[in-house]
Parts: structure tokens; sequence; C-alpha cells
């Protein structure tokens, strides 16, 4: 086995990921190459250093948190239905404001002169400041008599 | 194989309604899963929003999952490819992130009561991988961190990332070639 086969076999040695042959092959080869030798020692040094037990563990309160993100993940995916009746109900609500302006505006419109006394019975010139009869217009009344004095 | 058949049960268990069975995959999956994002993205909250952002991944396709797959190989490539898709973000985003190197660095084994030297040099290894890791392109990063952090075979880590077994093969060669110069001066102190 030449050196150069031997480097690239080192690492997939390491990690025990040869078959019996290359293996056997490979530790021959090393048996008498010190270089070889060298370079394996160099590639578990790196490898023991991985090994340290020393890991990052998940930060408190990231279970409750995933799950808590995957309740409203889930409630924001139902969420169009809500979405849905809320616009169908600004829907309706235009639809009667708009079907309120074009019934008015066509009984104003569309008032002939046979309805012209309908109509001038709402309007508010008829309406006195003060109705006749009243207490107001007796107040009137009086006060009027005392400026012609 | 028993530790897949476990969580297949949790999974066929989320299958037929049952919500807390996710949760049961998420404790058990959790350090593995931040450990990895920590290791490709560097920074703490990097690596908190892909791990979460991982698990939700999953939680919606879970219904999907195929029993023939290992259920952390499945976890294992989403994460990986969160991870990607996390280092692409607009620049913006990156200008109000914060570096904390070695923060929350943690003993596997809290058993072994470690001297405050032996701890103090754990860390000090675990700053001096994760600087040499940043040096690395993504695709290096990836199989190495799979490989040297996840405990992945070959064959697995050819599964996370849909690549052949001789690519995986010939990008760890890579991966710690480069990461022998990048650490020579380190290995040399010690």
């Amino acid at each position: 086995m030449r050196c150069t086969k031997a480097k690239r076999l080192i690492s997939p040695y390491m990690d025990g990921e040869l078959d019996s042959g290359l293996k056997q092959s490979l530790e021959s080869h090393m048996d008498n190459c010190g270089s070889c030798r060298g370079e394996l020692e160099g590639a578990m040094k790196l490898h023991d250093l991985f090994a340290q037990p020393v890991r990052f563990k998940a930060p408190y309160g990231f279970a409750t948190r995933v799950m808590a993100n995957a309740a409203s993940d889930k409630k924001s995916r139902g969420a169009w239905i809500p979405v849905f009746a809320k616009f169908a109900e600004t829907i309706v609500v235009l639809a009667m404001v708009g079907v309120g302006i074009i019934s008015g505006t066509f009984l104003i419109n569309g008032a002939g002169p046979e309805n012209r006394g309908i109509t001038s019975s709402f309007s508010l010139e008829i309406f006195e400041p003060v109705p006749p009869g009243s207490v107001g217009n007796a107040y009137l009344a009086m006060t009027e008599v005392r400026h012609e004095r | 194989m028993a530790e897949n058949r476990d969580d297949l049960d949790l999974i066929n268990s989320f299958k037929n309604g049952e919500e807390t069975a996710f949760e049961g995959l998420v404790f058990k999956y959790q350090d593995r899963i931040y450990n990895l994002c920590r290791h490709m993205l560097g920074e703490p909250h990097d690596a908190d929003d892909a791990a979460q952002e991982t698990f939700i991944k999953a939680y919606k396709n879970l219904k999907a999952f195929r029993p023939e797959a290992s259920v952390y190989t499945w976890l294992y490539r989403i994460a990986v490819n969160t991870c990607i898709d996390h280092k692409r973000r607009p620049f913006f985003e990156s200008l109000f992130k914060r570096s904390s190197e070695g923060e929350d660095f943690v003993l596997e084994r809290p058993s072994d009561s470690p001297s405050p030297e032996r701890l103090y040099e754990s860390k000090q290894t675990g700053v001096a991988i994760q600087l040499a890791l940043k040096k690395l392109s993504d695709k290096l990063r990836t199989v190495i961190v799979l490989k040297e952090i996840g405990g992945l075979s070959y064959e697995e880590i050819s599964d996370v990332l849909d690549v052949s077994i001789g690519t995986v093969k010939s990008r760890i060669s890579r991966a710690r070639e480069e990461l022998k110069g990048l650490l020579k001066e380190f290995m040399e102190q010690k």
C-alpha cells in the first residue's frame, strides 16, 4: 500500500468504517511507515479533543416553548375560519349600509308632486322655534308686550 | 433499534391524537439537536432559534414521517437544513446578534465531578473547537459536526445529507485535515 492511499484511509479507519481487508493492509503498512503512523496519531489527537465530555444543553424551558409555539402555530393554521367570518361580517354590514343609502336616495329623488305633501311634512321648515300654545310661546308673547311698552 | 422503537411508539401516539407524545420526543432530543445547532451556528440565540424551528417543522410534518426511517436521523436532517437556512438570513438580522462564546457549556457526565482546572481546560477546548469550526466551509462543518458531535455513522450522515458514503468519507477527511491545521497550536500546547 502506498502512503497516499494509506493517508486517505486513516480517517475512515479511525471511525471504524473500513472493511476488514483494507483495515489489515493499512495496519501492516503503518507498522512499517513512521510518517503514516504520525498521521494517525495526529488524527487521534484531534478526535480526542472532540471527545471531551463537554456539551451544550438546551436552554431552560426549551421544550415548554416548543410546545407553546407548536400550539400557537396549530391555532394560526385553523385561523382562516374566524378571519373568513370577520370578512363576511364586514361585507354584510357594508351591504346593509349601501342598501340604506341607495333606498334613501331613491326615496328623496323619486318623490313626485303627489308626494310633496308627505315630503314637506318631514321638512324642518314646518317646525316653529316655539310651538303655539306652549309655555314658551306664552313667555315670548309677554316679553314682546313688555318690549312694545 | 430499541430507541427507534420507543420513538415510533411516541409518533404513533401523536398520530392518534396524543399531543403530549410529541413533548416526549422534544425532551428526548432537545439537547442533541441544540448541541448540533450550537456547533453549526456558533451563537446561543441562533442555536436556540434553529433548534426551536427544527422541532416546529418536525411537529408540522410528523404525520408524514416514514416509520422505516430513524427518528433522530430525520430530526438531524431537519436541523441541518434549518441551520443552513439560518446562516443565509439577511445581513441586517445579524447586526443584532450578540457574542457569548462558551457561556453555556455543561458537563455531559456531571457525576464525574471534575476539578476546576479540568473544567477550565474543557471550556478552553470547547471554545477552540468552536472557533475552528467557524472557519470551515458549511459542507465540511456539517459533516464533521454530525460525525464528532452527533456521533453518526457514515451511512447515517449520507442519509441525513442525501449524499453518497464516498462523499461523506472524503468530506470528513478534508474537514479533519483543515481542523488539524487550524488547531495545530492549540494541540501543541496540550
